[in-house]
């Protein structure tokens, strides 16, 4: 006893000792490293200010991310705001965990990306930069941002991403949408029961292995049907005038059933639950399945140049309306705020220049760079037309995706148009028949109890269309739904939604 | 007194010496760690000091649901792995020693010790493959005898046995080094003896082999009870899935999950030096029971 | 104990011994049948199969070709073997020092040591101390972090406390100093142990990745093992195939992803099959007389 004793005061000691060097050590080097923004402040001094910025889509060693850090670092220059951007070097497969480390750790770029994942604490710490001002004050970025965007700021000011908003539309091969008969009848009167006719013909006529998959989770499939079930938003009306979460209502068992019904006729991948996006891909341009959901825009104009290089220009990919009955459109959008985007960090202490870059990629020379690249290389001006290059499939925009303030000088040569038309149609269709959903920012003491009623809704919900769980368990899952806090969040939904 | 455990220790000074390097290493990556789980006590705070908010985050972690499951999930994942897994290698070890064609024996080694060098990350590579519904040995094997194929890590009543199983096959040929040895080190002499009075091959299992691994098996069983607490955080990181994660989602899981991923230091600290506590008073109190049966504890 | 001749119990527990170590021996050799089966035959291999389906090394020239492959195995080589070396360095000396008869302070420091070791502070405290010490995305970090690991420790004691006080004590009375026993007698003495040890601490970091995936997030300073669960478990082909590649490249989309993974966890396993004769040799030696369990 007395031997333990003694260890335990020997222990105490010890660790007192060392917690006082180690704060020590910390202080130093906190102080220690933003000397050289203070040449900033003065006007004539023009010492490029450097600006941290932490990125996914930008690895450090990636030839395309190195020219255009060059190309933003001159272009900005010969405007009279010389900066010199670092990138802090994020992995990139668990980006938004590796960003979250990152931030808590004190350690905060500039300019930051956000990419879906819970950022809760950077706007409880008050990290971020509330960017309404900026805006505000702003030329080009103002006229970047479309409606939802700027309805998405409104009650979340700390993102902005001029971008589509990311949903889904459901595509297929023309060739074998055009190989089925029942195709046209669907697109007369895309009804649940039409599509359910047309799959099964199309698994015929096209020997895919199933029609539809998805990588893992449902909402890719919910963008075809789930306002047809009356899923018209995440909170719905019940019978007593109160809001109720849709995914606990009858629709939701309806919309599951079919589900189930498709999964069981092999309509719906067997082996979905274990997709990701990359096998989701790879099924479709193999032909082993039909249908898959893209974001609108630039992903499906992905999804037509990888299918047309793998199976010929015939195989060029369509869009597919949402279905038809309660309602119609495809999954509703989320205005509630960005998930993702370009944030400005609080503790920045070059603010004006870190906006200044977004406002510059903005701008028409910035546009061209981001969207275009380089002249020379991945594009060139002939004959007063812009002629995109090979090299040109391997560019993506990094700051400005829309195309709201997108005019460049040239036209584009007809064969090689900035989107293919299949990707135009996407963002055609889904502005034409997009509604908007009654989501709300999460209070940060229900996000906890938000988060584990979902998990038990999408851990539900794959189980019932697996067949795992039957449909007299529907009852039961809306009780852990309320017992996982569902209650609490949706309580406070009454309180929110008029 | 003193002054002579002084004078000792002014002669021993260069041992001291040599033993700083361990120090130092030990006080930076363990003493300060420790420390720092202070932090359960104080809202973290990125810019500015932390704040002392008490027992805060140890109420609100009593008062989630979640963590009433996980604190269950691993105590079901680990008490399954306790009891099931441990006659396992013991079995082996003795079945093993009935053949002593040196090839055979050898070869049955060699494959079986494998896995256990292999890291989670491997292994779980190799699972897949071995268990994927469409290409999978084990599902070719169930479809050969006319059973429809079954994905087992996708759900939730098979998920916590493919978590044993895998565990099971890493560890049965490894594990049964240690009984091997004391099999091989029973005197032939204790043999002879027995058959000359007549003994089968039962009796000698039973009043000689078995008692000589008396001591291994006590000790060994009761330090796994002492390491409850940990059911296996790589294993279920690189098993997991959504359709299964609450039937496997562990404390270790959790605190990364809500710690790291979602950015709740605090809490993640509390929920982290609950487990550690009570995994220290495991351990030393098994040491002790251990040491109590057998004379032979975990050091 | 055995019986004489053969009997039908013992071709029973030979099967199921056989079954048993068939259930380890498929899977690992089917892995390495498909990684060097040709891209368009993959879809053929079945999950029994032991020899491959036509030949090819693409497979592999697709992931070795990769960049991030080379560093990461680089990476994952220098904090084996540097620490590996630290480790056994510094387990030796302390269990040499701290087996010295009548040293005082011995068994509160024993216990002092034990408690702390087993008292895990979790991941979030580790992480803040490793930036506080500026070893975030350092491989210093994982070569430094747990460079003694107790219970090795203590193995290496027990061995120590075999070594004969007379062979120490005459060096002593030669003239010899602490370091120079140390070093001069008893390493030489440890060859064994030593290597045992070795392996434990070596296989122990070549295989971690849970730590090194939250310490270093730097992709130049990636591991094998990270970067190998990536792919295989999360399924993200563009650790292995960057985003740009996969972009524009339509014949590389063309692989077969089953196979590439098949090929990563068959490199990342080749350094334990090259060690594996070694370490049946110490490793379970040092077990069989040590009677402990990792």
């Amino acid at each position: 006893m007395k031997k333990l004793w003694f260890v335990l005061v020997a222990s105490l000691l010890l660790v007192t000792a060392c917690s006082k060097s180690g704060g020590e050590g910390n202080e130093g080097g906190a102080s220690g490293s933003p000397s050289a923004s203070q040449s900033a402040d003065s006007p004539d001094n023009k010492e490029p200010v450097t600006l941290k910025i932490v990125n996914k889509d930008m690895p450090p060693d990636d030839p395309n991310t190195i020219k255009l850090v060059k190309a933003i670092e001159e272009g900005m220059a010969k405007q009279g705001t010389p900066i010199k951007l670092e990138i802090v070097p994020v992995q990139a497969g668990t980006y938004s965990e590796k960003l979250g480390l990152l931030l808590q750790g004190g350690n905060i770029p500039d300019l930051i990306y956000f990419q879906g994942g819970d950022y809760n604490f950077a706007v409880n710490q008050k990290i971020l930069e509330d960017l309404t001002p900026y805006i505000e004050k702003s030329t080009y970025l103002k006229a970047s941002l479309s409606e939802l965007n700027k309805e998405r700021m409104k009650s979340y000011p700390y993102l902005v991403w001029a971008a589509p908003i990311r949903a889904q539309v459901p595509v297929v091969r023309q060739d074998w949408f055009d190989k089925t008969a029942s195709g046209k009848a669907l697109l007369e009167n895309p009804t649940v029961d039409n599509y359910y006719n047309f799959f099964k013909e199309l698994k015929q006529v096209s020997g895919a292995k199933y029609v539809y998959t998805v990588a893992g989770l449902l909402p890719e499939i919910d963008v075809m049907f789930n306002q047809a079930f009356g899923l018209t938003s995440t909170w719905v009306k019940g019978a007593d005038g109160k809001y109720v979460f849709a995914s606990t209502t009858q629709a939701e068992k309806d919309k599951l059933d079919f589900y189930a019904k498709l999964y069981k006729e092999g309509l719906l991948d067997p082996e979905f639950l274990t997709k990701k996006w990359d096998t989701k891909e790879k099924a479709f341009y193999d032909g082993e399945a039909a249908i898959i959901a893209g974001t609108q825009g630039k992903i499906i104009d992905i999804y037509n140049t990888k299918t047309v290089g793998q199976n010929g220009e015939s195989a060029k990919i369509m869009v597919l309306p949402p279905a038809k009955g309660a309602a119609q459109g495809y999954l509703p959008v989320d205005v509630s705020k960005e998930s993702r985007g370009m944030a400005i960090a609080s503790t920045s202490e070059n603010k004006d220049q870190a906006f200044a870059v977004l406002e510059y990629m903005a701008s028409p020379e910035g546009q061209m760079l981001d969207k275009l690249g380089i002249q020379g290389e991945e594009y060139q001006i002939t004959n007063g037309k812009i002629k995109l290059t090979d090299k040109f499939a391997a560019w993506f925009p990094h700051f400005v995706e829309n195309l709201e303030n997108f005019k460049p000088a040239q036209e584009f040569d007809p064969s090689t148009p900035y989107l293919s038309e299949p990707a135009v149609k996407s963002m055609e269709m889904f502005t034409g028949m997009s509604t908007k959903d009654n989501a709300f920012v999460m209070p940060a003491e229900l996000a906890g109890k938000w988060d584990a009623s979902l998990a038990v809704y999408n851990e539900f919900a794959a189980n019932y269309v697996v067949g795992k769980v039957k449909s007299e368990d529907f009852a039961k899952f809306v009780e852990s739904w309320n017992a996982a806090g569902g209650k609490e969040v949706a309580d406070y939904a009454n309180t929110v939604l008029k | 007194m003193m002054g002579y455990k002084l004078k000792k220790i002014w002669t021993d000074r260069v041992l001291y010496l040599m033993l700083l390097p361990a120090a130092v290493f030990f006080t930076l990556f363990h003493l300060l760690p420790i420390y720092g789980m202070k932090l359960a006590f104080f809202d973290y705070r990125i810019i500015g000091e932390d704040v002392y908010v008490g027992m805060k985050y140890f109420k609100i972690l009593f008062s989630t649901p979640v963590f009433s499951t996980v604190l269950a999930n691993t105590l079901i994942i680990s008490a399954m792995k306790l009891i099931l897994i441990f006659p396992i290698p013991i079995i082996f070890a003795l079945m093993l020693n009935e053949f002593h064609n040196g090839r055979f024996r050898k070869a049955i080694q060699v494959v079986s010790y494998l896995p256990h060098f292999l890291s989670w990350v491997v292994i779980a590579g190799i699972w897949f493959e071995f268990l994927s519904p469409s290409t999978g040995a084990v599902n070719e094997l169930i479809k050969l005898f006319g059973f429809p194929a079954r994905d087992f890590l996708t759900d939730k009543d098979t998920i916590r046995w493919v978590l044993v199983i895998s565990e099971a096959w890493r560890s049965i040929g490894w594990d049964s080094i240690i009984f091997f040895a004391v099999i091989l080190g029973v005197s032939p002499s204790l043999y002879e003896a027995a058959y000359a009075d007549g003994a089968n091959r039962w009796h000698i299992l039973t009043r000689i082999v078995l008692p000589h691994l008396y001591v291994p098996m006590v000790t060994i069983f009761i330090l796994n009870v002492g390491f409850i607490m940990n059911a296996g955080l790589d294993q279920v990181l690189n098993f997991t899935n959504v359709s299964v994660n609450s039937r496997i989602d562990i404390i270790d899981t959790y605190v990364y999950r809500v710690g790291l991923v979602n950015g709740e230091y605090s809490f993640a600290t509390a929920a982290n030096l609950f487990k550690s506590i009570i995994g220290v008073v495991l351990v030393l109190s098994t040491h002790f029971i251990s040491k109590k049966l057998t004379s032979k504890g975990a050091w | 104990m055995a019986a004489k001749g053969f009997t039908v119990s013992k071709l029973i527990l030979g099967l199921l011994l056989t079954a048993i170590t068939l259930t380890m021996f498929v899977p690992i050799v089917n892995l390495f049948a498909k990684a060097l089966s040709s891209p368009d035959k993959v879809y053929l291999m079945k999950g029994y199969d032991l020899l491959p389906k036509g030949f090819s090394l693409l497979h592999f020239k697709v992931v070795l070709s990769n960049p991030i492959v080379g560093k990461a195995l680089l990476n994952s080589l220098f904090i084996t073997v540097t620490g590996t070396l630290l480790s056994v360095f510094f387990t030796t000396i302390s269990a040499y020092v701290l087996t010295r008869k009548n040293l005082v302070g011995k068994a509160p420091l024993m216990v002092f040591l034990i408690i702390f070791m087993i008292l895990e502070p979790g991941i979030v405290p580790e992480y803040m101390v490793m930036k506080d010490l500026r070893l975030l995305d350092s491989l210093w970090s994982m070569v430094l972090y747990r460079t003694i690991n107790v219970f090795y420790l203590i193995i290496m004691m027990r061995f120590m406390e075999d070594v004969p006080d007379s062979l120490i004590e005459a060096a002593k009375i030669d003239g010899a100093g602490h370091m120079r026993v140390f070093v001069r007698i008893v390493l030489p003495l440890a060859k064994v142990p030593l290597l045992t040890i070795g392996m434990f601490y070596a296989v122990s970091r070549w295989n971690e990745f849970f730590k090194s995936s939250i310490f270093l997030s730097d992709p130049d300073k990636t591991v094998l093992q990270v970067l190998l669960r990536q792919f295989v478990v999360d399924n993200d082909s563009t650790a292995l195939l960057s985003a740009a590649t996969l972009l524009s490249n339509n014949e590389v989309a063309q692989l077969d992803f089953s196979a590439l993974k098949a090929a990563t966890i068959v490199i990342a396993m080749i350094p334990i099959l090259v060690l594996y004769p070694i370490i049946l040799k110490y490793y379970t030696s040092g077990v069989m007389e040590g009677g402990i369990k990792e």
